[in-house]
């Protein structure tokens, strides 16, 4: 390259990159970054991957994306993003992106042991839906089912429950997420009534301490870790907490940090709330006015196989999400045991620490909690809601900031941070969990669902009654012959599910048809029947919803490479090969509605694209529109309509929540030059910042100063910590609930041969299970394989060197991989850490598949392993 | 210093340390493959610097190593230009 125009590209580089982050430059040098961009398109969007929503600004030169910035006007990220920011433009560019359905054939015929053939959407298509028809002819409605996605669209999300839910009758649609934030939505619904938080990352700059409890913020949520830094160095109060079990790049910033044995966290919040007692520390006023306690039962298994031996004994494993009332005295009674000495000899993590300076951090952590004047934020993210009590932890940190009164107020927060860039906003705001509807309503509520049914016009009695299968289940189910049609999309779940060995053999059962769609083939893909190559981001039109409740849309900026095509077409798509007479008859106990489909004019010839989708009100969503601009739209294009699909999706899917303390703006507001996402609900065009506090949320009783106005799970029964006492239920409008949780060990501990805790996580560079940013040559580089992360003890002990091959074995499975003894990773001596992003150290065929039974979010974060060394292979 | 390999892309960074320690910090940077010190702002501690970023390089080993320079308390990326394979 020409050395003078390398330099002008530098120089314009770095006068675009300046003021963007708002350095005050000369403007022959601010002319240079012009001339750079002088035929760029540049429009907004939004970060493809964490859940913090960083704002970026997207280039585009001939139809091909040619730059990412971060958004200087975005409140997310102000400008700066982290390295995966750079994948958002690489991402679209890989060698290897899916361009063709591929369905696997013999002698021009399907076939489950056949190779992989390119075919045309019309033939994979037509094999789909005989398939689909197939199955469900043979198990109805239960037998067929989609793994979705925290990173669905809105829009996708949202066809996909209407698809799943109204379309096929069943309720067999599970995200990804499940494995997620699940537990974080379940303690959100028993202890307030409503999902998602109260506060926002508003909090960062008006707090004075953050605590981080097994999250490794300065990884996985980088730019909020900037942010909390920035906190730190210049406000002279402030502190840093890190509760984890193994150091992390985040152990780095922290003023004190608590390394403790893996599922201790339980019985650090009890010794916190015993001392929050003690001290008299509790805020009366708004515990009295706001607040009522409350338990459940503990013998609650491990969300296992039934027939599993580690579920003998647990007799309320029926009913894990019970709960009922209880008095402050018996709350008070409950912590009680959890004493200083108790929990400090329980909880000490690392062997070569002393007991007394663990003791001393403990004190210190319960000081900045306890102490009135002291503003505390707590954040967590895997570490809670990967837990085999991952609901009742995310609870006890919403305990300890309701005895304290730190809570929706600014710079007060307890704070569950997501992993993926929409598993609020359409995971868990469109609802496409097993047993969810939009908006917080839930598929075994009669109210619920003559709700849905009104909005979708729909038969009385359409929904299915009963809850499907979360993404685990769904697993076990394709093993079991109870489901034999899957669709995954936006999803790697064969790589990304515990006990894994076990889903991939399922996979190849030969009365199973398993289509996935990607955009890279994965380990997914490779178990698949059908592949169908999809859009990605900037190829087509979408909405995320972040962490604090904020919605960001996007246009479309480029075409798809060759046949791939968005999600929402290609359910659109597949909606019009089933007709209600396939799918709306009788199955089991579940009644016909075609008669009542025939009343209001459907015949069973009508198609569900025609009763879903292609809905009189959805068709005055005129395309073209002026909100497009320039912009094209590929699903349209492909479906050959003149209605905007994204648009009247979002605008039908807002009805849900409108009036429901769940406000979307209009779809138009999102792509007004000057917003740059809404956090809702937005009411009269305002976001709100702080949820239940009348300061700030409009949905708060006036005169009430804090509303906590859920309403699920609002009326109780009394009891005593074991045990309901009186059934009448006692009505709780308006209140959260502290729950007393006890500390129970996990199913599976380190013992006999299967010595060392085994966690698995993410690391910086890759996302989740690797298969896009696996993609992009600069972050594969960085970290090439996943290491086994041990201490350098442990690892002599086994005749171990860095770098030296080992397998990690458990009762369940093995792999391959090689030893690290320094670095990013510091595990204290008894446990290895072994990221999950490489599909070549497929770690989970040894993890074990155990979960909360309430929110049934797998614990990826403990089991017990061996590791040893393996043979040299040449 | 620039580097003379075919190039994928050039990535905009800003780099920040305490404002004493800027100076420092910038030399030990220029030295860096790749890496050319643009803009600084001495009072707020921090400075523009691209990244020559190869068909086959790591970003992120680079960034790391910024990162790890003495003194460095972030390096943030800001703006990332594509380039076609061949196209330049």
């Amino acid at each position: 390259m020409d050395p003078t125009r390398r330099r002008l590209l530098k120089l314009g580089v770095a006068a675009a990159t300046g003021a963007a982050v708002g350095f005050h430059l000369p403007e022959h040098l601010l002319a240079l970054g012009e001339t750079l961009q002088a035929n760029w398109a540049w429009d907004k969007g939004v970060c493809r991957f964490c859940g913090v929503g960083c704002g970026i600004q997207i280039a585009t030169e001939g139809g091909r994306v040619v730059a990412v910035k971060g958004d200087p006007d975005s409140p997310v990220n102000r400008g700066l993003l982290c390295v995966k920011g750079y994948a958002n433009a690489q991402i679209l560019y890989g060698e290897d992106r899916l361009t063709e359905p591929l369905l696997r054939m013999k002698d021009g015929r399907f076939d489950k042991t056949g190779d992989f053939v390119p075919v045309s959407w019309e033939r994979a298509f037509d094999e789909m839906a005989a398939q689909f028809k197939r199955v469900h002819r043979e198990l109805g409605p239960t037998g067929v089912g989609v793994m979705g996605s925290g990173q669905y669209t809105i829009q996708e999300g949202y066809a996909a429950v209407k698809l799943v839910k109204a379309g096929w009758r069943s309720n067999n649609l599970d995200p990804n997420a499940r494995h997620c934030m699940a537990s974080a939505v379940a303690a959100f619904m028993q202890t307030f009534g409503i999902d998602e938080p109260a506060g926002c990352y508003d909090d960062i700059e008006l707090t004075d301490t953050v605590v981080t409890w097994g999250a490794n913020m300065a990884e996985m949520h980088p730019m909020l870790w900037a942010r909390v830094v920035d906190r730190r160095l210049s406000h002279a109060p402030m502190r840093l907490f890190n509760l984890t079990t193994f150091k992390t790049p985040t152990s780095n910033m922290a003023d004190v940090e608590l390394v403790f044995t893996p599922q201790t966290d339980l019985a650090i919040w009890n010794y916190l709330a015993r001392e929050i007692l003690v001290r008299k520390a509790v805020d009366q006023a708004f515990v009295d006015r706001h607040c009522v306690f409350a338990t459940g039962p503990t013998d609650i298994g491990y969300a296992l196989r039934d027939t599993d031996d580690h579920e003998a004994g647990q007799a309320a494993r029926g009913r894990a999400g019970q709960h009922w009332l209880i008095t402050a005295d018996h709350f008070r009674s409950a912590v009680e045991p959890y004493t200083l000495d108790y929990v400090a000899a329980l909880a000490k993590g690392d062997p070569e620490e002393s007991l007394d300076d663990f003791k001393a951090k403990l004190v210190q952590l319960a000081d900045v909690y306890a102490d009135r004047a002291r503003k505390v934020v707590s954040f967590w993210t895997m570490g809670f809601n990967q837990h085999t009590r991952g609901t009742w932890v995310n609870e006890q940190a919403y305990m300890a900031h309701l005895l304290t009164g730190k809570f929706a107020t600014p710079g007060n927060s307890a704070f569950s941070l997501t992993g993926q860039p929409s598993a609020c906003g359409t995971a868990r705001e469109v609802g496409t969990f097993s047993h969810r509807l939009p908006a917080d309503m839930v598929v075994d509520n009669p109210e619920h669902r003559a709700t849905a049914e009104k909005i979708w016009n729909l038969p009385a009695g359409t929904i299915n009654p009963r809850p499907g299968s979360d993404i685990t289940r769904m697993m076990r189910d394709l093993e079991d012959g109870r489901v034999k049609f899957l669709w995954v999309q936006v999803n790697n779940p064969f790589q990304a599910t515990a006990n894994a060995n076990h889903w991939i053999t399922a996979a190849r059962r030969n009365d199973a048809f398993v289509v996935v769609s990607d955009a890279y083939p994965g380990i997914s893909c490779k178990v698949a029947d059908l592949i169908l190559p999809s859009a990605m981001i900037f190829e087509k039109w979408g909405a995320y919803g972040n962490s604090e409740r904020r919605t960001q849309m996007w246009r479309q900026q480029v075409a798809a490479p060759g046949d791939a095509r968005s999600d929402v077409w290609q359910m659109l798509e597949f909606s019009k090969r089933l007709t209600l007479g396939d799918v709306w008859g009788a199955h089991g106990d579940l009644p016909s509605v075609l008669e009542a489909a025939a009343a209001a004019g459907h015949r069973p010839e009508t198609t569900l694209y025609d009763v879903l989708y292609a809905t009189p009100a959805n068709q005055k969503v005129a395309w073209p529109d002026p909100v497009a601009g320039t912009h094209v739209n590929d699903t349209v294009r492909h479906l050959g309509v003149d209605w905007f699909p994204e648009k009247a999706l979002f605008e039908e899917y807002a009805q849900f929540g409108r009036g429901h303390a769940h406000d979307l703006a209009p779809f138009d507001r999102y792509f007004e030059a000057d917003v740059r996402g809404l956090r809702w609900p937005v009411v009269n065009g305002k976001e709100t910042v702080w949820r239940f506090n009348e300061a700030h949320d409009p949905y708060v009783a006036k005169g009430s100063g804090f509303d906590f106005y859920g309403s699920a799970m609002k009326r109780l029964p009394r009891g005593t910590l074991t045990a309901v006492t009186d059934e009448t239920p006692v009505p709780l409008a308006g209140k959260a609930k502290i729950f007393f949780r006890p500390y129970a060990a996990p199913p599976e501990v380190p013992g006999g041969e299967w010595d060392l805790w085994l966690s698995t996580g993410r690391v910086l560079e890759h996302w989740h299970s690797g298969s896009m940013t696996r993609r992009v040559p600069e972050l594969h580089k960085a970290m090439p394989s996943a290491l086994a992360y041990m201490h350098p003890v442990d690892a002599e002990a086994r005749g171990l060197a860095k770098n030296d091959p080992v397998w990690v074995e458990s009762r369940r499975g093995r792999i391959r991989t090689r030893v690290e003894i320094e670095g990013r990773y510091q595990p204290p001596k008894g446990l290895v850490y072994v990221p999950w992003f490489d599909e070549n150290v497929f770690i989970n065929k040894v993890t074990l598949d155990a979960g909360c039974p309430i929110s049934r979010q797998t614990d990826f974060k403990k089991c017990a392993v061996k590791v040893y060394k393996a043979e040299v292979t040449a | 210093m620039t580097v003379t390999q075919p190039l994928a892309g050039v990535a905009g960074l800003v780099v920040r340390a305490r404002p004493d320690d800027l100076d420092d910090v910038l030399t030990a940077c220029a030295t860096r493959p790749g890496i050319d010190v643009h803009h600084r702002e001495p009072a707020q501690g921090r400075a523009v610097l691209t990244l020559e970023v190869m068909s086959v390089a790591s970003a992120e080993d680079e960034l790391r190593a910024l990162r790890a320079l003495p003194g460095v308390l972030t390096v943030d990326l800001v703006f990332h230009h594509r380039i076609e394979e061949g196209a330049l």
